[in-house]
Formats: structure tokens, C-alpha cells, sequence
């Protein structure tokens, strides 16, 4: 590309210069998006704040070798990614992506096809998987990236980042029916 | 299974619920200015302000001596002390004039810095030409001397102190 494409580039390029209300506007813009991505993968608030923190600092430090070969949000997310798991991987030994940690029983489809689905028991479901599973499940279906990437962002396997995927997704399916069975007897 | 991934494609903007508090951004911002150093002009101005006063005043030394041979014509004079002062000021001088070098350096990194110096550079000036006409006038000669030479110094300390602050 080459040339400065980005819909921010004005805002983009004022904080390169520094310039503090500039840097703001573009922390508002992506703040929230942001937010979300560290509350998935860190699961708590407070964990996920101090990663937003420590990702804007990053990002704005390093803002000079950002070259517009990608859009602003797409570099923003991978230094957000790779905050959240460079502090996972700090507090813990190694992120739970083995690949036989967890026995799902089949979830068929016909029974999925009648659960009621809403975005806060999808959310709830959730923060009750497993940390590697999470993460997966999370990356591939709201951030958008494929196993490739995922595999490439979390240092695995692309096979790995399927059927970890897979499972997350067979437990977020046990845990809605759960719940849906719970609640409607 | 298809039917949990096209509805949270649907709802992909309802997932982002969270906001985060507005304490992240001051955070962010102080931690900023904490790196990039503005912050740390800001206090440091003041101790380099005083640095700076001096120091300039050094600087208008350092020229007055290059220009203005006719004050230094007494010089000549065989007084010891007089001489001692003219060894000194050289000495300092050229320490201070190449530290100088250094500091200006440091402009670009810290903006504030230049108009700070010199605006207590003019200052200090004004009072070392004090000294000067008092040196003149024979008012206490030796006090005004070692006021000189102890001026001198404690110029070369500040210079030292500020390129150590500023450190770039």
C-alpha cells in the first residue's frame, strides 16, 4: 500500500507528534472494542482494565512503526491480543490448550436447533469455559480470525486451534441446554 | 452448531458490552507523559530553571570575555588576585561553553528547556554585570572576586546537574 489509507490517519498521525487530545479521540474510538476483547480473554474486569492501559501505552509508543499496512483497529487489537496473553502466560504456567483436558459429550443438532439463543447467556456461557477454549472460541468467532491466525497468535497448532474450538463451542451449547432445561421445568 | 455461529455473527456489536472506567484513560495519559518526558520537564524546569539562571549568566561571561577586552584591560595590572580570576573564568568557561554544547543538544527533546534558559540566562546576566561594575568601582574587591569565582563554579555544578537530569 504504501500511502496512508486509514479512515484516522488525521488523528493517527497528530499522535505521532504526540499530540495529547489527538491520542485521545483515538483511544474513545477504540476503547470499547478494545475493553471487550481483554474482558473475554482475561475474564475479569480489572485484569482486562490494566491490560487496556498497558496496551493503549504500548501502542501509542510504538505508533511510528505503525505504517498503514493494516487498518489502525486490526494493529490495535493484535497488541491488545498479545498484552492479554503475555500477563495470562505470566500468572499462569501455560495456557490450557491441550488438546484431551475436557469430555464433551455430543451436542446433536437438533437439539441445538431449539435452544433459545440471547447474547447474555451466550456471554455467561462463556466465562464458564476453560481459559485455552475461551480465548479460542472467543478469537474465531468475534474477533474474526481464522485457525491459522489464532495458531499463529497463540503459538499452537492449527489442529489444535480447531478442535479446541470445537469443544469450547460443544460446551457453550451443554451449558445454554442446561440452562434452557433448568429454567423451563 | 451453525446456529450459535450466525447468531453471535448477527449480534457481534451486542457483545461488546463492556465499558471500560474513565480512571484508564488518565492512566494511560499520565504513563505517556511519564515516557515521553513531558512530565518530567515540567518538575524539572524549576531546578533547571535556577541551574539555568546561572548558567546563562556564564554564557554572557563567556562572550563578554570574547568581546570586551577594555574590561578586562586591568588585567594587565599585576594584581595576583585579578589574574587568578581571568585563569578561573577560563577554565570554567570552556568546561561550561562545550557542556553547553551538550544541553543544546537537548532542545529538541525538551522544547521548553530553550526558552527556560533563556529567559533565566537574561537574568542572571543583569546580575553578573553587577558584579562586573562592582569590580569597577573597587567596591570590596576581594568579596566581589570570590563572589566571581564561587559564581563560576557553582555554574559548572549546574550545567553538570541539568546534563544529568536531561540526560538524551
Amino acid at each position: 500500500m504504501g500511502t496512508p489509507t486509514d479512515i484516522h490517519q488525521k488523528l493517527i498521525e497528530a499522535s505521532k507528534k504526540g499530540d495529547n487530545r489527538a491520542r485521545r479521540q483515538l483511544y474513545e474510538l477504540y476503547a470499547r472494542a478494545m475493553f471487550n476483547i481483554c474482558y473475554r480473554m482475561m475474564n475479569n474486569r480489572e485484569d482486562a482494565e490494566d491490560i487496556l492501559q498497558e496496551a493503549f501505552v504500548q501502542a501509542f509508543a510504538k505508533l511510528e512503526s505503525f505504517r498503514y499496512e493494516s487498518t489502525f483497529g486490526a494493529w490495535l487489537k493484535r497488541i491488545v491480543i498479545n498484552t492479554c496473553i503475555n500477563a495470562i502466560n505470566k500468572r499462569k504456567v501455560d495456557l490450557l490448550l491441550t488438546e484431551d483436558m475436557y469430555y464433551y459429550k455430543d451436542v446433536m443438532d437438533e437439539d441445538e436447533e431449539e435452544l433459545p439463543l440471547t447474547v447474555q447467556d451466550i456471554q455467561k456461557a462463556l466465562e464458564q469455559l476453560p481459559e485455552g477454549g475461551r480465548i479460542v472460541f472467543s478469537l474465531y468467532l468475534l474477533e474474526g480470525y481464522d485457525h491459522l491466525e489464532i495458531a499463529e497468535i497463540l503459538g499452537i497448532t492449527e489442529s489444535t486451534s480447531k478442535s479446541q474450538f470445537m469443544r469450547a463451542k460443544r460446551k457453550v451449547c451443554e451449558i445454554l441446554k442446561e440452562k434452557y432445561y433448568e429454567t423451563s421445568y | 452448531m451453525k446456529k450459535l455461529e450466525d447468531f453471535m455473527k448477527d449480534h457481534r456489536e451486542e457483545f461488546d458490552l463492556h465499558l471500560p472506567s474513565e480512571d484508564v484513560w488518565n492512566k494511560i495519559e499520565f504513563q505517556l507523559d511519564k515516557t515521553t518526558g513531558k512530565r518530567k520537564t515540567k518538575f524539572f524546569t524549576i531546578s533547571v530553571a535556577a541551574a539555568a539562571v546561572l548558567l546563562l549568566a556564564l554564557i554572557g561571561t563567556f562572550m563578554l570575555n570574547k568581546g570586551e577586552t577594555d574590561f578586562r584591560k586591568y588585567a594587565s595590572v599585576s594584581d595576583p588576585e585579578m589574574r587568578n580570576l581571568l585563569e578561573t573564568e577560563a577554565f570554567y568557561a570552556s568546561k561550561v561553553s562545550s557542556k553547553i554544547d551538550e544541553i543544546e543538544k537537548c532542545y529538541k527533546v525538551y522544547p521548553e528547556l530553550k526558552m527556560d534558559i533563556e529567559t533565566d540566562l537574561f537574568e542572571l546576566e543583569k546580575m553578573y554585570k553587577e558584579l562586573e561594575n562592582d569590580l569597577e568601582d573597587n567596591l570590596y574587591n576581594r568579596e566581589v572576586i570570590e563572589a566571581m569565582i564561587q559564581n563560576n563554579r557553582q555554574r559548572l555544578e549546574m550545567v553538570d546537574r541539568v546534563l544529568n537530569q536531561i540526560n538524551c
